[in-house]
C-alpha cells in the first residue's frame, strides 16, 4: 500500500514554563466580548500558541460575532467566517487548497497553520457530520477546536448538546410546575472524536485555566500533523451566570471536580495531565461537584437531590467507565434515574 | 439534492467573491423522488448573487464550462457561475464532444488570480467581518454593481470564445430558432429546445409560422435584449421546467421574469405560461404543437389562460 502523503508541519515545541511564552499576540483589541470571557482567552491563546504562519476559520458564534466587527477586527493572522456547521469543511478546504497553490508554485512552499474553531452549538451539534468526515483526511494538515461555552451563546443562551444537565438556559428555564427542564446528559465529543477516527493522530481535552497546558496542546495538535482536534471547555459569566471575575477559577472547579478531565490522546495513546491525572492516580480526591455548581446561576434552582444526581454521574464517570473519563461504556449497564 | 445541502456555503459564495463554477445536473427536488429534470434546484439561487446559464448539449455544456470560468474568474465580475445541465437527459446520456487542445484553452483562460483577498499569512485579511446595518447595503451593492457588469463581460468571453475555438454562438444570452418571419414564439431553456424544433419543423409544413428562443443566460437576465427581440411576436408562450407555487398568475419562475421585462416595452404582446416537463417528463411533439396552437389563437386576439400545464393527467 502507499503510504499516505503527508505535507510538512511547523516543529513547534512546547513552551517550557509560563516565561519561555511569546509575548508576541495575534488576537488584539478591537473585540466587543463580555468582561471575563474564557473564549475569548482562548482565541488569544490558541494563536499565540500556534504563531504568524497560521490561517484562522472561525464558525458563526459569539467568537465570530464578537470578535469581527467590520473595522475592528482583532485578528492579526488572516482569518475568514465559516458557516455553523462548516468548521470541519473549512478546516479541510483550506488546508486542501494551500497544498495545492503550493504544488501550483503560486505561493511558496512552506508549512502553514492552519486552525478552524467552532462552538458547541457549531461543532457538536450542527457540525459534527462535517468534523467527523474531516477527521478521516489523513493527508490533510488542520487543527479543529471546539471553544466549549455550553450553550447557543451569541443568539441568547438557548441550550446545545453540551449544556450540562439541569442548567438554566433560555430554552430551559426552571419553572414552579416543572424545576429540571434540560433532562439531557452532556455528549462526551472528545472522547468520541478519539475513539471513532483511527486516522486522526491527536485528541485533546484544555481549559484556558491552565494557560501553558492549553497553549502546548494546541502546539503539539498542529505539529504532529494530519486532522487533530482540541475541545475546551469556557466558563462564559453570561451563559453560566457569576461573576466575571470568576473565570479562571471556575475552570479550575471543573477540572478538579472531575467534571472536565483533561487528556491527550496521541497516536492511540491516552495520556491525563494536570489535575486530572493527580485524580485518576489518587494523588488527590476530587472536590465535590457542589463547589462548582454553586458558584453558578444556572444551577441556582437545584435542590440537594439534584445536586447528588449530578454527583453521581460524575462519580459513575470516574469508577464505573471503561476508560474513567474518556470512555463511557459500562461493562454492566446499571440502572440511573435522574430524581423525579 | 447535495446542492440544497449545501445551501449555505452557496449562500455565502457571491457575497464573499469566490468565483466557482458549478455544474448543476437539474433534477427534481425531493420528495416525492424523481431523477429527471426540474430547474427549481438551480433557480433557487435566483436571488443571490450567482450566475446561471442553461445548456443543451454536451458540447454546449463543455464550451461553457470554458465561459463560464472566464467570466466568472474576471475581477470585474468575480461572482459564481452555475451551468444548468437538465439531468438524465444530458448528465446521463453520452456522446462525443470536441475537447479542445490545452494551447486554445490557455488562450482563452487566465490562470485564475485571488489577488488581494488571498487568504494567507503574507496577506493577513479578515473576511466576511460583521457589517450589520452599517455596511450591509454598500456590499450588496458591489455584487449588484458586479452581476451588471458581467452582461458586457459575457458578450466579450463569447466573442473571443469564437476567435479562439472557432465555434460561434452568436448572441450569448439566447439561441433564436426560425423565428425571423415567425408569428408567435416558444421560450425555454435547456434540452427542451429539442422537441420544439422538430415541432416547429413539422408545423411550418402546416403553415403555422412559430419559432423558438432558447435562454441560455438567465442571471445575467438578458432583459431588454429579450424584450427587443420577443415584442416583434404577436404571442410568446414560455415553457417552464420548473413551478413557482402562488407566483403572479401561479406561473413559471421564467414567465414570471420573462413578463417583467416585457412590462417596459411599447408592445406587449400576450405572454402564455406552459408549465411542463417536470421531474424528467417527456416533453413531447404534441405538447409542443398544443402549446403552439394556443398561442396562435391568442395571436389572433382570442383569451387563453395566463398559465397552463401541459401534459398533466386531468
Ligand atoms: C445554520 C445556522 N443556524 C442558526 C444560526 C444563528 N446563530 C448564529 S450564532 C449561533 C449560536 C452558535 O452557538 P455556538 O456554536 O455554541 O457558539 P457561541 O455563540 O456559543 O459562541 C446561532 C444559532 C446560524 N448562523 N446558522
Ligand atoms: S456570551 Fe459568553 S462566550 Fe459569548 S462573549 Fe459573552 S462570555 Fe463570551
Ligand atoms: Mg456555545
Amino acid at each position: 500500500m502507499d503510504a499516505v502523503e503527508t505535507a510538512a508541519t511547523q516543529q513547534l515545541d512546547p513552551f517550557k514554563g509560563v516565561k519561555k511564552v511569546p509575548l508576541e499576540e495575534y488576537f488584539t483589541s478591537g473585540h466587543r466580548t463580555c468582561q471575563g470571557c474564557e473564549s475569548a482567552l482562548v482565541m488569544k491563546l490558541m494563536v499565540k500558541a500556534s504563531g504568524p504562519r497560521t490561517i484562522v476559520l472561525g464558525s458563526t458564534g459569539c467568537m465570530y460575532v464578537a470578535n469581527t466587527t467590520y473595522y475592528s477586527t482583532s485578528w492579526v493572522v488572516p482569518w475568514m467566517h465559516t458557516q455553523l456547521g462548516s468548521s470541519g469543511s473549512a478546516g479541510l478546504g483550506t488546508s486542501a487548497a494551500l497544498k495545492v497553490l503550493m504544488r501550483k508554485g503560486k505561493i511558496k512552499e512552506e508549512p502553514i497553520n492552519v486552525i478552524a474553531f467552532c462552538g458547541d452549538g457549531g461543532g457538536a451539534d450542527m457540525g459534527l457530520s462535517a468534523i467527523s468526515a474531516a477527521l478521516t483526511h489523513p493527508e490533510y494538515n488542520f487543527l479543529i477546536l471546539l471553544y466549549d461555552n455550553e450553550s447557543y451563546a451569541n443568539t441568547d443562551i438557548q441550550l446545545s448538546g453540551l449544556t450540562p444537565y439541569g442548567a438554566h438556559t433560555t430554552f430551559s428555564p426552571p419553572g414552579k410546575a416543572k424545576r429540571i427542564m434540560h433532562r439531557r446528559w452532556k455528549k462526551n465529543v472528545a472522547g468520541m472524536l478519539a475513539a471513532g477516527h483511527p486516522e486522526c493522530r491527536y485528541v485533546a481535552t484544555v481549559c484556558a485555566s491552565y494557560a501553558v497546558e492549553m497553549m502546548n496542546r494546541v502546539r503539539k495538535a498542529l505539529t504532529i500533523g494530519g486532522p487533530t482536534f482540541v475541545h475546551s471547555l469556557d466558563p462564559c459569566p453570561k451563559g453560566w451566570d457569576y461573576d466575571p471575575m470568576l473565570s479562571h477559577e471556575l475552570g479550575e472547579l471543573a477540572v478538579n471536580s472531575g467534571v472536565w478531565p483533561l487528556y491527550d490522546v496521541e497516536d492511540g495513546v491516552l495520556k491525563l495531565y494536570g489535575r486530572t491525572r493527580g485524580i485518576a492516580e489518587k494523588r488527590s480526591k476530587r472536590i465535590p461537584v457542589r463547589d462548582f455548581l454553586i458558584k453558578q446561576g444556572r444551577f441556582a434552582h437545584f435542590t440537594d437531590d439534584d445536586v447528588d444526581y449530578f454527583q453521581h454521574k460524575i462519580d459513575e464517570m470516574w469508577t464505573k467507565w471503561l476508560i474513567p473519563g474518556i470512555i463511557p461504556i459500562h461493562k454492566d449497564l446499571e440502572k440511573d434515574q435522574p430524581p423525579a | 439534492m447535495g446542492w440544497m445541502y449545501a445551501f449555505e456555503a452557496i449562500t455565502v459564495t457571491p457575497a464573499l467573491r469566490i468565483p466557482m463554477v458549478a455544474m448543476v445536473g437539474n433534477r427534481a427536488l425531493d420528495d416525492p423522488g424523481a431523477f429527471g429534470v426540474e430547474h427549481n434546484d438551480a433557480l433557487a439561487v435566483r436571488d443571490l448573487g450567482w450566475q446561471l446559464v442553461w445548456v443543451d448539449n454536451a458540447q454546449e455544456a463543455l464550451d461553457t464550462a470554458l465561459i463560464a470560468y472566464r467570466v466568472a474568474e474576471d475581477r470585474r465580475v468575480f461572482l459564481p457561475c452555475a451551468i444548468g445541465c437538465d439531468g438524465a437527459f444530458l448528465t446521463h446520456s453520452q456522446i462525443q464532444v470536441k475537447i479542445p487542445p490545452q494551447q486554445w484553452v490557455d488562450a482563452f483562460l487566465p490562470r485564475y488570480n485571488r489577488g488581494d483577498l488571498l487568504l494567507h499569512p503574507d496577506n493577513p485579511i479578515t473576511v466576511a467581518p460583521q457589517v450589520n446595518e452599517d455596511w450591509l447595503m454598500e456590499i450588496r451593492k458591489h455584487n449588484d454593481e458586479a452581476m451588471k457588469r458581467s452582461k458586457m463581460v459575457i458578450r466579450e468571453a463569447y466573442a473571443d470564445f469564437a476567435r479562439i475555438f472557432g465555434r460561434n454562438y452568436g448572441n450569448p444570452f439566447f439561441e433564436e430558432y426560425q423565428t425571423e418571419d415567425a408569428d408567435v414564439v416558444l421560450v425555454g431553456m435547456g434540452t427542451l429546445s429539442m422537441p420544439v424544433k422538430v415541432a416547429i419543423r413539422r408545423m411550418r409544413k402546416e403553415g403555422k409560422k412559430v419559432g423558438l428562443v432558447r435562454v441560455r443566460w438567465f442571471r445575467p437576465f438578458a432583459d431588454v435584449e429579450l424584450a427587443t427581440t420577443l415584442s416583434r411576436f404577436k404571442a410568446v408562450g414560455v415553457i417552464d421546467r420548473d413551478f413557482s407555487f402562488g407566483s403572479p398568475y401561479t406561473s413559471g419562475v421564467l414567465a414570471t421574469e420573462v413578463r417583467a421585462a416585457m412590462y417596459p416595452s411599447d408592445k406587449r404582446p400576450p405572454i402564455l405560461c406552459f408549465i411542463c416537463g417536470l421531474g424528467g417528463r417527456e416533453v413531447t411533439v404534441p405538447d409542443v404543437q398544443r402549446m403552439s396552437d394556443m398561442l396562435l389563437k391568442a395571436a389572433a386576439g382570442e383569451t387563453q389562460p395566463l398559465t397552463t400545464w401541459v401534459g398533466i393527467r386531468e
